[in-house]
């Protein structure tokens, strides 16, 4: 059976979070906010109940730490004033605080950089047909190796033996 | 509880384990029983996506997120058929003279050990790529030591037909990475090894004759990567000769301690050492190419002078960012700019001391205390210095290095790194860190106060019981283990045939 979902009553902290640490979600449509918040259920789930448990009870924290301060909860707060926040708790003295904001931001770039479509549109392009589907990147590299010489290591010989790549 | 038999018993199926499982073929045509067990799953080779997202949680422990007990460090390991072996990058080193003589393993000869991580070099296909099939990352790693004084040597990998997926670390969609799950294990199931995946070892005790292993195998679920067991999922109980333990520097130490052998064996799960690691990176005007060909064909070692290694590495946009240091923009406008990125893996060389170890919880799960000493930070200053070097010589515009405040550097600051870069700003917590390495925990020595096996990995005052994989290290090695781990393992296997009159 699958475990509870974590992010349902502290969803609006959590996506303040992710909008924090990685800004390019502030231009997240509502199709996107569901991937990222699946990818973190499903990462979550994963994890033992007490992590599940401290992870949410670190949201409630953080929502309400920032009231004495800004008199506004941690969601309701500037995308600057919600940074500035979390730089001071990274630094915390108190390291289950840090260990919780190490935790979210985790969590916030999985939420982001996890998701295919960001990977694409930020230029990451791997394929399993490495070289092959990439002779644009193979020719620079065969430039490159030969303008330099391929002095590294200049003593040791390229095996033709060993392998079927030499 | 259904019951087993058979004459060796091997957990784990990785560089020790797998390497065990081939060596031991000549007991199966003797009519004797060789069992594998190996808890993570074995793929089909379809199920090999490389998605950073859906390959982390069936190949690694705790989907690659396992943490030292305060947090601090992240710990990767794999658990799949084929053990770590399917998630590393093939850099296959020999065990390094150097290191293996100050172990002082009475009866552990570094020349035994050479030749028989040379046999795994020629078995493994272990060659230098040539440099048309090297890429950029690599290319200006060796560009940058140039211009920063540093001497860049070419990694021997173990791969075989590799097209530069770049995707090592998920699991090479091609099936190029020569780890155990591509040349040991099959070797061994064709030679007549039996291998049973999805299997848990969760205590061993001695028995009447050799050793009784209660064993879980679990089931699958709806969707889940990976084939089914080849056993009925159940409890089980296997009567073995001989067992040896192959299931990981915490693996290994972990099944003894839950098992109670530390009442006799003190040093279990001592001397735990692991390289912690950094991943650095910088950026460069224009695009390289990264995200193609083998992403680990360089590396620098300053282990014997300084107590660092640098390594080319590329990972993924998750990773990336989760092991980049800080907050926002300091870490997004560089995985934002992965087109352009560089990027090198700082390793450092930690050292076996008592607050670092393994021990288990109440439910006999692992869990590892690790305390950064003041060598270690210091240690990582000083590979980060060095990386920043080789990035700013190789043309990178900004650096981001955890241990600089604030942690981006830009061209006009490469004559303060000294300043800017200190072991000081380590602050464990946030400080992004994490270690592939792990080692020690069974380590090799003379009798039980100072060890937990001897140099053929048998362990002190059991006879039926042996540990063949990195745990036995009683310091860390210094470089990439995986080949010293095989030629370990190759001498434990040899033990293990002498037993039955095969030299």
């Amino acid at each position: 059976m699958s475990p509870k979902p974590v992010l349902k009553r502290v969803r609006g902290t959590f996506r303040a979070v992710v909008q924090t640490v990685a800004p390019r979600a502030t231009t997240f449509e509502e199709e996107e906010w569901t991937w990222a918040e699946s990818l973190v259920e499903d990462a979550l789930a994963r994890r033992p109940p007490s992590v599940r448990r401290q992870f949410k009870r670190f949201l409630r924290f953080l929502e309400l730490t920032t009231i004495p301060r800004y008199g506004w909860t941690f969601s309701g707060l500037s995308n600057d004033k919600r940074l500035r926040t979390l730089r001071r708790l990274e630094r915390s003295s108190i390291a289950l605080v840090r260990r919780g904001v190490w935790g979210a931001r985790t969590l916030g770039f999985l939420a982001v950089y996890g998701q295919e479509d960001v990977q694409a549109r930020i230029g990451y392009r791997p394929d399993y047909r490495g070289w092959d589907a990439r002779p644009d990147a193979a020719s620079a590299a065969t430039h490159l190796a030969a303008e330099e010489g391929e002095t590294a290591d200049a003593g040791r010989a390229h095996d033709t033996d060993g392998g079927e790549d030499a | 509880m259904k019951d087993e038999r058979c004459n060796v018993l091997v957990v784990g199926s990785g560089a020790g384990g797998g390497t065990v499982a081939q060596r031991l073929m000549p007991l199966v045509k003797r009519g004797l029983r060789v069992l594998v067990l190996e808890q993570g799953p074995r793929l089909e080779d379809h199920e090999f996506n490389g998605s950073e997202v859906d390959m982390p949680p069936v190949l690694y422990e705790d989907g690659a997120g396992f943490l030292t007990a305060d947090g601090s460090m992240t710990l990767a390991f794999g658990r799949a058929y084929g053990g770590s072996t399917v998630v590393y990058t093939g850099t296959s080193l020999l065990p390094p003279r150097r290191i293996i003589g100050t172990w002082e393993v009475p009866g552990l000869d570094a020349d035994d050990l050479e030749r028989r991580a040379q046999r795994y070099q020629k078995e493994n296909s272990v060659h230098l790529l040539p440099p048309e099939k090297i890429n950029e990352n690599n290319h200006l790693f060796v560009k940058g030591c140039e211009a920063a004084g540093f001497r860049a040597e070419q990694f021997p990998v173990n791969v075989k037909g590799c097209r530069g997926s770049s995707l090592c670390n998920v699991g090479c969609p091609n099936g190029a990475k020569q780890g155990t799950n591509r040349v040991q294990l099959p070797a061994a199931e064709a030679g007549g090894v039996d291998v049973v995946t999805r299997a848990t070892v969760t205590r061993i005790k001695a028995g009447v004759q050799g050793g009784i292993a209660e064993v879980t195998v679990a089931d699958t679920t709806e969707g889940e990567a990976g084939l089914p067991s080849e056993w009925e999922p159940g409890e089980y109980r296997i009567l073995a000769d001989h067992v040896v333990l192959a299931g990981g520097s915490i693996g290994s130490s972990a099944l003894l301690l839950r098992s109670g052998f530390d009442s006799r064996l003190p040093r279990i799960g001592q001397g735990f050492t692991c390289h912690p690691c950094f991943i650095l990176v910088g950026e460069h005007p224009e695009p390289i190419s990264n995200d193609v060909g083998h992403p680990k064909s360089f590396y620098v070692d300053a282990a014997a002078r300084e107590g660092w290694l640098l390594e080319t590495c590329m990972y993924f946009p998750f990773v990336t960012a989760k092991n980049l240091t800080g907050l926002g923009v300091d870490v997004t406008g560089f995985v934002e700019a992965f087109p352009r990125l560089q990027m090198i893996l700082a390793m450092v060389c930690d050292e076996a001391v008592e607050e670092n170890r393994i021990e288990v919880d109440s439910r006999g799960r692992p869990v590892v205390h690790y305390t950064f000493t003041y060598e270690v930070k210091e240690r990582l200053a000083l590979a980060t210095r060095a990386a920043a070097r080789i990035f700013f010589g190789a043309g990178a515009l900004r650096v981001h290095a955890p241990l600089s405040v604030p942690t981006t550097l830009t061209w006009a600051e490469v004559s303060a790194l000294n300043q800017r870069i200190q072991g000081d700003n380590f602050l464990p917590g946030r400080t992004s860190v994490s270690a592939a390495h792990l080692m020690g925990g069974c380590g090799m020595g003379h009798d039980a106060k100072d060890s937990v096996t001897d140099s053929w990995g048998r362990v002190h005052g059991f006879p039926w019981l042996r540990v063949a994989d990195s745990s036995l290290f009683p310091n860390a090695l210094e470089i990439n283990p995986y080949l010293t781990v095989m030629a370990l393992a190759d001498r434990v296997a040899e033990g293990v045939l002498q037993e039955y009159g095969i030299s």
